[in-house]
């Protein structure tokens, strides 16, 4: 069949099938017609949203959702403007689980039909996920088939498809582990586990998710562990990683001595990999990820977390959950400091064995000027605030020297990145004015 | 059978060793009339293959010939014959297959894509199995009660990194070690690219220049000198010989299957590669005749006997000038027989007596004596098979290297000799070798009887106390021989300067080295070549002999994986 040929009967197919959906047409032909549309090119997204029309009006035939409820069937489903637009995909995952009527919890006739349905149509997709595992529309509508399954099935039958998922997804992250498309569906999977809505849950009586939740995030940490040992580039495990930990010591009840040393055991081995691989992008991000959890966070205050002191009620609320989320949320500028200095003191010493690497330079220039502002810092919080003017020459004589120093450095530090990396003058040019005024 | 005598050939293969095996292989579909002549009654010659029993009559006749003609001397066998204890002792002698070259191959090799191209690979015919993971043995070694013991101390077996990741979780490195190790792992990725950094120390010892030019510190050496393979001590590894060695191992990491690098032929070595290679040569119209070697040749130029009329067309003489005189090396038999042929090639042990030929591949060989050993252990030692990734085929192989002085029980001085390392290639019980939950142990160290033997038997010691079983893995049989890498025969012959000249083609004699070299399949080419003359196209390529087979063989390629 020649090319030409061949896009005529995909344009009639196409043709025919939009006309059979605006006339209702939903049958089993309609439908067999979407799958070969999409096997030649599941970019198609408005294709993938007649299929879904074709599988809802199949769902309905089947008998729809229990309709003991008091809802309307309607207001279960995704809203119909979504489905009218066709360019708008229908969007996949956003279905909330609030505000739906809980299934019934035995297998009834008309979940049994849909959960055949269902299970066809991931077996249509698979396939596809395997020739295609970048293409967002496939990922997309197994999400969306997931979701219609926690709607419509029992929460056994949908904990089971849940589960599967999950083995099928650590199944293609082993083939390509930097997929961010399978990544973020794990998340998705993770989630809808753990969820504690009662139609997943199993056992109705427990109200928090009951035991599923706590091994989760632990086996998910290991799950990046894994990852990044067989392949240190993963961005999307170092990610995963960053999102999972502030959850992961809240299960655990962290102390925070424990918390201290997961800090300092995460900046170990981020270590380790830079002294590895200083070359290896995905390691630097997540290495200021974790220094984000040192450094203070933006309008801070007294220490480093932005609370306040018992006087100064200058901290935000917007800023409490952000320190909730910080791996040691009152760390001291004292701890700060030390922390900080201790890891600028290793990158000057990976320096000295590898000056070819432009990441060096850019993460010492970085993070020298929070050096000063903290150590300055500390000196103002230790005389409480209020300086004699004797200490405050000989105090800030220290300090004027020591900052001197570093800010010759990053002076010479920019004279290096001017030649590893000559693109971005205009930036290196910036930064020394920012330095000498 | 008709008598062999009398009968006229275009080639006459002496020896059945991979090399022959391998030009038989590519003379199979050149419709020459090949005769393939062994004095052994079986295959493999140097790089054949023995079940137990078959092995015991090797050492016996090793022994008798006294080293005569044969690369082989100081043989014998050990048997435990006291073995106790809960696992199983030694099978029947079929339930083993012991090698003579258990070579590993690399990927990134010639042979690989000429056994495919050639066909061997096509039904399975062939299989390879993943060598996984090189250790580095570490500890020492105390002197023990009597004069032969030694206690062997802090034994344990260190897994050398294959590449970043491995780099990473290593925690016996320093960050700084591991930092010059990465260094010297991009470099030598791309050595070529950067003669400025090694040219001028390629005569250095490698040591000496991990330490001027990567900061690289002496304590930490042992697991690239462990790549190299190198038989010599490490002062007398030059940068020369380690740089292509180590490149080559890392770029053949990954090109065949996540996880692995080298493989090993199923079923005991190059022999089952021989015994391929020489049932295609039968199939191709070729003649193999085992128990019967060439004794001698001599060379007239004469009228020679009725020739089958078709060969008259394809014969191949490239002698210039030659018009309508026909030159025929007459070649005695070891049976008596005499037959005519073209050409004559074989290894110096198959060709006693011949007096002029030409050498293919001249290059003085290193080491040019070792000594080695096959041992039969009642363990599956699984700990030196790890499957390297989730990815990766379950190995089959592994390879523990001794480092120079890592036996010697006054380790803690440098003034101790600077032995050779042993290298022990070890094979499970996957490989078709020996029964599952027992392995094979392959040692070879560059040195010669006397003094190889008691450093052999002292790694195999070592190494079954490294791996930290219980109960300690037991021998179950042991042999050992010497071998060497020159010529044996005593006649001096006149070296030729072309194929052409000679008809007498002769290649070298087996490799001492663990790793196969690329050379063997250069030199098959070259006497192929010299045979052919001007019809030398498509070496070893050859269509599928059915008709069926067509395209899709095209891309069969080799077959891994578990048994």
């Amino acid at each position: 069949m020649d090319l030409r040929h061949e896009h005529i009967c995909l344009d009639s197919g196409v043709d025919s099938v939009g006309g059979q959906v605006a006339n209702k047409d939903f049958t089993g032909e309609t439908l067999q017609m979407t799958a070969k549309l999409l096997s030649e090119n599941p970019e198609y997204y408005t294709i993938w949203n007649h299929r879904r029309r074709i599988l809802l009006h199949a769902f309905d035939e089947a008998g729809g959702l229990d309709k003991d409820t008091s809802k309307s069937p309607n207001e279960s489903l995704p809203s119909p403007a979504a489905l009218d637009h066709d360019d708008n995909p229908a969007a996949a995952g956003d279905t909330p689980h609030k505000n739906k009527p809980a299934p019934p919890p035995s297998n009834t006739e008309a979940q049994k039909e849909s959960s055949l349905l269902i299970q066809e149509d991931l077996a249509f997709l698979l396939p596809l996920l395997k020739a295609f595992p970048k293409c967002y529309w496939i990922w997309n509508h197994r999400s969306w088939l997931l979701s219609q399954a926690t709607q419509r099935l029992s929460a056994s039958m949908s904990r089971t498809l849940w589960s599967n998922e999950l083995k099928l997804v650590s199944k293609l992250l082993s083939i390509d582990g930097r997929n961010f498309h399978g990544w973020g569906y794990r998340r998705t999977i993770i989630a809808a586990l753990e969820s504690p809505p009662r139609h997943l849950n199993t056992n109705p009586a427990s109200s928090d998710g009951g035991d599923g939740a706590l091994t989760m995030l632990e086996s998910e940490f290991a799950y990046t562990t894994q990852m990044i040992n067989t392949n240190l580039s993963n961005f999307s495990a170092w990610h995963s990683r960053s999102r999972l930990i502030p959850s992961l010591l809240e299960q655990r009840s962290a102390s925070r001595g424990e918390r201290v040393a997961f800090l300092e055991a995460e900046l170990g081995m981020i270590t380790n990999g830079l002294w590895t691989d200083p070359f290896d992008q995905s390691l630097w991000f997540y290495y200021a990820w974790l220094l984000n959890n040192v450094l203070p966070s933006e309008g801070g205050s007294e220490n480093v977390s932005g609370n306040s002191d018992s006087n100064n009620n200058s901290s935000s609320s917007s800023s409490s959950s952000e320190q909730k989320r910080r791996i040691v949320p009152d760390l001291s500028v004292q701890e700060a400091t030390d922390m900080l200095s201790c890891e600028i003191g290793n990158l000057k010493d990976l320096l000295d064995d590898t000056r070819d690497c432009k990441y060096i330079y850019v993460a010492l220039l970085t993070y020298t000027p929070h050096l000063i502002s903290l150590r300055g810092r500390r000196v103002g919080e230790s005389r409480g605030g209020l300086m004699a003017e004797g200490d405050e020459l000989t105090a800030g004589r220290e300090e004027r020297n020591e900052d001197v120093d570093d800010k010759e450095a990053m002076r010479a530090w920019l004279d290096e990145l001017m030649k590893l990396d000559p693109l971005r003058r205009g930036r290196w040019i910036d930064i020394r004015k920012g330095l000498d005024s | 059978m008709e008598s062999l005598d009398g009968t006229n050939w275009d080639v006459v293969i002496a020896g059945t060793g991979i090399q022959q095996s391998l030009l038989a292989l590519a003379l199979s579909r050149s419709g020459k009339g090949v005769l393939h002549v062994d004095r052994n009654a079986y295959y493999g010659g140097a790089e054949a293959a023995f079940s137990l029993q078959e092995a015991e009559e090797w050492v016996e006749k090793v022994e008798k010939q006294g080293g005569v003609d044969t690369y082989f001397s100081h043989a014998s066998i050990r048997k435990n014959l006291e073995h106790t204890g809960e696992k199983a002792g030694l099978g029947p002698s079929r339930a083993y297959t012991l090698s003579l070259s258990p070579n590993l191959v690399y990927t990134r090799s010639t042979l690989l894509p000429v056994l495919v191209s050639s066909r061997c690979t096509a039904n399975e015919q062939l299989g390879f199995q993943a060598v996984g993971s090189w250790f580095v043995y570490s500890g020492w070694a105390a002197p023990g009660d009597s004069d032969t013991s030694t206690t062997h101390i802090d034994s344990h077996l260190l897994r050398v990194p294959n590449g970043r990741e491995d780099v990473f979780a290593d925690t016996t490195l320093d960050l700084r070690t591991k930092r010059s190790l990465m260094k010297f792992l991009r470099f030598v990725g791309e050595y070529e690219n950067q003669p400025e950094i090694w040219e001028q120390h390629r005569k250095k010892a490698f040591p000496a220049f991990l330490l001027d030019q990567f900061k690289f510190p002496t304590a930490s050496h042992a697991p690239l000198l462990a790549l190299t393979m190198s038989p010599d001590p490490p002062s007398e590894t030059s940068t020369e010989f380690a740089l292509p060695r180590i490149a080559r191992h890392l770029r053949s990491i990954g090109l065949f299957g996540a996880g692995f690098g080298a493989v090993i032929p199923k079923f005991g070595g190059l022999a089952e590669i021989t015994q391929v290679a020489s049932r295609a040569s039968a199939v191709g119209g070729g003649v193999n005749v085992l128990r019967n070697g060439a004794r001698g040749v001599n060379y007239k130029v004469q009228q020679t006997p009725t020739r089958p009329s078709e060969g008259d067309a394809q014969r191949n003489l490239s002698e210039p000038g030659s018009g309508d005189a026909q030159t025929a090396l007459i070649v005695q038999l070891d049976g008596g027989e005499t037959v005519y042929a073209d050409w004559l090639v074989g290894q110096d042990a198959d060709l006693p007596l011949a007096t002029q030929k030409y050498t293919i591949g001249s290059k003085p060989r290193r080491p040019s004596v070792a000594l080695k050993s096959i041992t039969i252990v009642d363990s599956p030692l699984s700990s030196l098979f790890p499957r390297t990734s989730d990815s990766s085929p379950q190995p089959a192989g592994a390879v523990v290297v001794f480092p120079s002085r890592a036996l010697s029980s006054d380790q803690a001085t440098d003034t101790s000799p600077e032995t050779p390392p042993v290298h022990v290639v070890v094979h499970s019980g996957d490989t078709g070798e020996c029964p599952a939950g027992q392995c094979v142990l392959y040692a070879s160290t560059a040195l010669p009887a006397s003094s190889g033997l008691p450093l052999l038997d002292s790694a195999i010691v070592a190494l079954l106390v490294g791996v930290q079983e219980d109960p300690k893995p037991c021998i179950l049989f042991s042999m050992q021989y010497q071998q060497q890498s020159g010529d044996t025969s005593s006649v001096a012959a006149a070296a030729e300067d072309s194929p052409a000249a000679a008809r007498v083609l002769q290649f070298p004699s087996p490799d001492l080295d663990v790793v196969l070299s690329d050379d063997i399949v250069s030199n098959v080419e070259t006497a192929w070549k010299g045979i052919m003359g001007d019809d030398a196209v498509d070496f070893m390529r050859f269509e599928a002999r059915d008709g069926g087979g067509g395209e899709e063989d095209e891309d069969e390629g080799v077959s891994y994986g578990p048994p």
